[in-house]
């Protein structure tokens, strides 16, 4: 991310956390129809329009471009978890090692029949990894709700925020790492 | 008067080609009428070559000459074999192409230049660029390559207004299946999410059904049929499932195709949906990953629109209805949506109709291979195209010169499970470890093709590098004998390590079928399970014996008759 760059006021946003994904796209379609090649723009100006787009739309870079611009300095996102977060690593941990095995099971499976007989355990393991894909984007979910809060925190005491915004860039770094894991292994399966 | 262009769906087993004439999209009929034109290609005595129908005609009598379904071979580096010839995909397509321009003109009395050709949204980056190869191939300008389901999406949503809707694309042709979630919204088309197989559609369906009456008729390996024989089943195969769409039952019949050997049977719709309920459900999982990649829910869609042919089958209409709860949209005309598309983006671009703008996406993620053969993603796929991704490398010694990077395309871990795009070297200043840099940016243009330019940090001089040969010359290109593809049965190879790559198989067969006729045999057809015993034995012979093709035979013959079983299987498993 380049210095000085603000993807908010790129997009027409006010500058908070708890944007609204929707009317975020909607400010995102309709000013390319003004920078678009296409509709006679120049491709510098839709970069730099669809890279803003990309940033605002991902909760962790949202936080991460904000943090920068509030405090000129680059987030630290490798601080400790909050246990709510950390105790989910006991439970993915083994699903996703479960999952590996299943994997290599098949992949060295030659015939139809072998992959056939290995299915059922397969099946089993998927609805496994989308049971916890779905626990990891509840958290995620959780986490977005209460940049509310924090757009709050920001108007009334500024350490304080800086604070939060470390912690949920944390947590979602965290979740983020697992979430990647998790669909990987789903994508293998089925 | 604006320039004409030409709008192309280059389809599978289908092209269409059409413009914007007085305002409205069009399509033009060839001299037959219609206006579908069946991609497939025959390669006469000398050098006349006939496209469409009538080259269609002549694939039973002379499939060695005939080409059909070019397109699933586009980008594979390939040649097929044609007579004493050898050609490439492109230059197969290329012919295709010739034809519909010249329909174009002589229905027109114009002459083209340029076109906007579609492609399967899930096409990779070879496949886009040879797609653009074969246009050029035909004396075309490519001013656009446009993912076909935006196309269809086009079509829908042109007269739908300035309201806001979410709409789901489901396109399932005769070679590729795509789908994609969009949002329109006053003029601008947003791909959210897309996803597919460019190896999954209405041929898969034929096989399948084809194999399953050849086992009926021959009790034999299918792909080991001749190729006469084979494209017989395969031509009956697509006439009892067109015609099972509108009929409750069909008469199979199969006159002579060996020798005096005939064959007739009955087959009803439910018959059918057994066979090809598997290949239609691998769909279910890429509708799945896009609405989950698009970040909506399926009660956020409003329509979901069916395109290509292959979703004329009921079977495909329900479970797409199971998938996103909701009845799909048919109002869209299942062969001809695409192109229309496609003719629609052409009169934008040339300024004959009013603008839409088009925001599609990379369907593919893309990267480099770093350390440890793993794949490091640069522009993730559902990126918004065109993009731009910048990445820095510095030297990991001193004096090191230079150091080379794979470019990756694909969603797996492992480097090399992905499509390998090309790879270049960078060279560096000399310079102590970490001190000499070269920036690398990747460009994705808006036809979803890949450049990559090397900026020297130092003069600031951008540097394009080659990542692949522009022109592939055929006889560098392995070639493929298209016709026939079992060439295994052709070489006997008594060579060990054949035999014990097909003992590997037998011994994983041998348990595998025999708990899974522990588990469910009872629950088999009664002749279906003799069938499996009968072959079981005849492999654990052959493995005692010496004869390669007799094993490999007895392999193939106990994994083709174990199908049933197998199919109950994940049936039991999914309960």
């Amino acid at each position: 991310m380049s210095v000085g760059e603000d993807c908010f006021a790129e997009l027409g946003q006010e500058r908070i956390l708890s944007i609204d994904l929707d009317s975020l796209r909607g400010s995102f379609q309709m000013k390319a129809k003004e920078v678009h090649p296409d509709g006679g723009g120049n491709g510098m100006k839709f970069d730099s329009l669809n890279h803003a787009h990309s940033v605002l739309s991902d909760p962790y870079k949202r936080i991460e471009h904000l943090y920068e611009l509030l405090f000129a300095d680059t987030i630290d996102s490798s601080g400790g978890l909050p246990s709510l977060t950390m105790n989910l690593f006991g439970t993915l941990e083994p699903i996703v090692s479960r999952a590996d095995t299943i994997i290599k099971q098949k992949s060295l499976a030659a015939t139809g029949i072998k992959k056939a007989l290995i299915s059922r355990e397969s099946i089993e393991v998927q609805k496994t990894l989308i049971e916890a894909n779905g626990v990891i984007r509840k958290r995620i979910k959780e986490i977005v709700d209460s940049f509310e809060a924090i757009d709050e925190e920001i108007q009334m005491d500024k350490d304080s925020a800086r604070q939060s915004m470390q912690i949920a860039a944390s947590d979602l770094a965290f979740l983020r790492k697992w979430e990647h894991e998790v669909t990987m292994r789903m994508r293998s399966l089925i | 008067m604006s320039e004409k262009i030409l709008g192309i769906d280059l389809g599978t087993t289908n092209s269409l080609v059409g413009i914007v004439d007085s305002g409205f999209p069009i399509l033009f009929a060839d001299e037959r009428g219609s206006r579908l034109t069946p991609s497939v290609v025959h390669f006469a005595e000398g050098s006349e070559v006939l496209v469409g129908e009538q080259a269609r005609r002549m694939k039973v009598r002379s499939p060695e000459l005939t080409v059909s379904s070019v397109k699933r071979k586009m980008g594979e580096g390939t040649g097929l074999v044609m007579g004493d010839e050898k050609m490439s995909p492109e230059k197969v397509s290329s012919h295709i192409l010739i034809h519909l321009k010249r329909i174009a003109e002589e229905a027109s009395g114009d002459v083209f230049e340029k076109a906007v050709i579609t492609v399967p949204a899930y096409f990779n980056d070879a496949q886009r660029v040879a797609t653009k190869r074969a246009g050029n191939l035909a004396g075309l300008e490519v001013v656009r390559i446009l993912s076909e389901p935006t196309a269809a999406a086009i079509s829908f949503g042109l007269d739908k207004g300035k309201e806001k809707s979410k709409v789901v694309v489901y396109d399932f042709g005769g070679g590729t299946f795509d789908i994609s979630v969009l949002e329109l919204n006053d003029g601008v088309f947003q791909v959210l999410a897309t996803s597919g197989d460019t190896r999954l559609g209405g041929d898969d369906l034929d096989y399948e059904i084809a194999k399953s009456f050849y086992r009926e008729a021959e009790s034999s390996d299918f792909s080991g049929a001749p190729v006469d024989v084979r494209e017989r089943f395969l031509e009956v195969a697509r006439l009892a499932k067109e015609s099972l769409s509108s009929n409750d039952e069909f008469t199979v019949r199969i006159a002579f195709y060996k020798g005096k050997k005939s064959f007739e049977s009955e087959i009803n719709r439910n018959d059918l949906n057994q066979i090809i309920r598997p290949i239609i459900e691998k769909t279910v999982r890429h509708c799945k990953t896009a609405l989950l990649d698009s970040g909506l829910s399926s009660e956020d869609v409003d329509s979901i629109v069916l395109v290509g042919g292959s979703t004329r089958i009921p079977l495909v209409q329900e479970i797409v209805q199971e998938v996103f709860n909701k009845a799909p949209d048919l109002s869209q005309h299942p062969d001809e949506a695409v192109a229309l598309g496609a003719v629609i983006q052409a009169g934008v671009m040339s300024g004959a109709m009013k603008e839409v703008i088009l925001l599609d996406v990379t369907p593919l993620s893309l990267g480099i291979e770093t350390f440890g053969g793993l794949m490091n993603v640069i522009i993730p796929r559902n990126t918004t195209i065109p993009i731009r991704r910048g990445e820095m490398f510095t030297n990991a010694v001193t004096s090191q010169k230079s150091m080379t990077i794979k470019i990756l395309q694909g969603e797996r871990e492992m480097a090399r499970d992905n499509w390998e795009l090309g790879e270049f070297g960078i060279s560096f200043e000399v310079a102590s470890k970490g001190k000499a840099r070269v920036g690398i940016e990747f460009s994705l243009d808006v036809d979803g093709i890949l450049t990559v330019l090397a900026r020297d940090t130092v003069t600031g001089k951008d540097k394009v590098l080659e990542i692949r040969d522009s022109a592939v010359d055929v006889d560098d290109l392995s070639v493929e004998k298209m016709v026939n593809e079992s060439i295994e049965n052709a070489f006997e190879d008594m060579n060990e390590r054949i035999f014990a790559e097909a003992l590997i198989k037998s011994n994983e067969l041998i348990p595998a079928v025999t708990e899974g006729l522990a588990l469910l045999g009872h629950e088999l057809e009664g002749q279906v399970k003799l069938e499996i015993e009968h072959n079981l034995e005849k492999l654990k012979k052959a493995m005692i014996g010496n004869s390669l093709k007799e094993l490999k035979d007895a392999n193939e013959t106990l994994d083709e008759s174990t199908e049933p079983l197998a199919v109950l299987l994940i049936e039991k498993a999914l309960d």
